[in-house]
């Protein structure tokens, strides 16, 4: 009898939230400023999403 | 992109899972590193080969488990690791311990790109999951 195999699997998730006295769009723009691709990123109310491996390991 | 648990890192999870003959009390998940290098990290892969940048940080809190996902919260903050992050690493050493050189690598993501801006704090959440190859 074998026992069945174990994988481990390593995903990341990267959160950006204003500082005090930003607002969203300033967050939003600093990203973009700093060269980040708009497309990988999600904007949310109150974070952005800069980076997640999630959908993509999920698949 | 890839992610990558090496065998110097199964090897620490087996060691500390049994409590074998190479358990050490001190060795464990408990380091967290970004850096800027584009080396791609392997299953041979036992330190970061002296990147350019590296960051180093301990966790915010204890890491929590969630059924078979382990979770890691870092939070860098403003002013520190404004470079571009190319690979997500965990280490098996405490964070003065761990360098660009030190030979501590577990898991990690690499092949990455994404710039943290000189102002603005990063929360990361690094999972591992265990799961039956079977299931």
């Amino acid at each position: 009898m074998r026992l069945p195999p174990i994988d481990v699997d390593v995903d990341a998730t990267v959160i950006a939230r204003p500082p005090e006295g930003w607002t969203m769009d300033d967050l939003w723009q600093a990203l973009l400023a700093a060269g980040n691709n708009p497309e990988t990123m999600t904007r949310n109310e109150d974070h952005v999403v800069v980076f997640t491996t999630k959908e993509q390991t999920d698949v | 992109m890839s992610d990558v648990v090496t065998q110097q890192g199964l090897n620490r999870i087996a060691d500390t899972a049994s409590q074998t003959s190479g358990y050490n009390a001190a060795r464990y998940i408990r380091t967290f590193t970004v850096d800027d290098s584009a080396t791609a990290l392997t299953p041979a892969t036992t330190d970061l080969g002296s990147p350019t940048n590296v960051y180093e940080s301990a966790f915010d809190a204890t890491p929590t488990r969630t059924g078979q996902v382990v979770t890691h919260v870092i939070t860098i903050p403003a002013a520190s690791a404004a470079f571009e992050h190319k690979r997500l690493v965990l280490h098996d050493d405490t964070v003065a311990n761990v360098t660009g050189t030190s030979n501590t690598v577990v898991a990690g993501i690499d092949g990455l790109s994404f710039v943290k801006p000189a102002d603005v704090p990063f929360e990361y959440q690094i999972s591992l999951t265990y799961s039956d190859q079977t299931a």
